[in-house]
């Protein structure tokens, strides 16, 4: 099956995730050693959203059960550490959208069918 | 009248939904009731040692909550077929016993066995939750379980986040949306056209 235009967004925005997560690291970052859990949890959700973006390439790591479950877990701990105030409620609400947006691409046909079948690029 | 409970799966969805409604309501009553309740310092079940109206509230609050989420468990054991969903079931039913103990065993008549109670209400409610997500998962019903993902890593979030009290209102809230989704699961998966 060729990559559609659908799964390229899907890699798109778990890349843009990934980078908007290491841009908050930078942006917020705190050189204490009571911040090492609230920086840890950002490249937690980094790292996350690359490995989303990864689900949607050509030799994903997932099928399509694990990435749906990813795309919840991720998008669950940018809400909890919103909610925690582990981090900034501006950074969490584009995180969150970009999350939403993972989770929609994630459950079209296309998808399904992407981590299914082999593919090409 | 036919009175079989396995005919009617989505009127027991409607119990569920007036737990949460009727525990929104105490909770907004006792708040209203009791002035000097303050969020962040006060857990919920400082209502029930309240010097005024609230600690009533409280007390029949959580017991007549605890009767409709314990029926609302029971019609899930009686009406499901998967083992997830009747595991959670048996869950519901045990937090709403454990909750109508927390109303009646109040912090002044004995503080232990009031937090025992609370305790594990909270436990049984987080295993209700990993319950029915996981069979809702396996029933291809993703996106309700992976509601229920989400709202479980914010209470964990918060959980190390904050002090006692301040989680306690924020998982309270939490849990009353999550109560809110699987009453409203149960009664559109068994509603008959």
């Amino acid at each position: 099956m060729k990559m559609s235009k659908t799964i390229k967004a899907g890699c798109v925005f778990g890349l843009i995730g990934g980078i908007v997560a290491m841009i908050g690291l930078v942006l917020f970052f705190e050189a204490e050693e009571s911040a090492v859990v609230t920086m840890a949890v950002y490249m937690l959700v980094a790292v996350l959203f690359f490995a989303i973006a990864g689900a949607f390439g050509k030799h994903s790591q997932w099928s399509w059960k694990v990435l749906m479950f990813m795309d919840f877990v991720t998008l669950g701990i940018v809400i909890g550490g919103a909610v925690a105030e582990y981090f900034d409620v501006w950074w969490a609400v584009v995180e969150a959208a970009i999350g939403v947006i993972l989770v929609v691409i994630s459950n079209t046909s296309g998808s399904r069918t992407w981590l299914s079948e082999p593919r090409t690029a | 009248m036919n009175a079989d409970a396995k005919k009617h799966p989505a009127a027991f969805g409607w119990f569920g939904v007036l737990a949460v409604a009727v525990f929104s309501i105490v909770w907004l009553a006792c708040y209203s009731a009791d002035a000097s309740w303050v969020w962040g310092e006060n857990s919920i079940s400082d209502f029930g040692i309240s010097d005024t109206d609230a600690a009533s509230f409280f007390k029949y609050g959580c017991a007549i909550a605890g009767v409709l989420l314990a029926t609302f468990g029971i019609g899930e054991i009686v009406n499901s077929k998967q083992t997830g969903y009747v595991f959670s079931g048996v869950m519901t039913v045990l937090t709403g016993i454990c909750l109508l103990v927390v109303g009646f065993v109040t912090l002044d008549y004995n503080e232990n066995l009031h937090d025992f109670f609370a305790i594990l209400a909270a436990v049984f409610a987080a295993v209700t939750v990993i319950s029915w997500a996981a069979q809702s998962w396996k029933c291809g019903r993703e996106i309700p379980a992976g509601v229920s993902v989400i709202l479980f890593c914010a209470v964990l979030a918060c959980m190390f986040a904050y002090n006692l009290e301040k989680f306690e209102v924020i998982a309270l809230v939490l849990a009353l949306i999550w109560y809110g989704l699987y009453s409203a699961s149960t009664i559109a998966y068994n509603m008959k056209e």
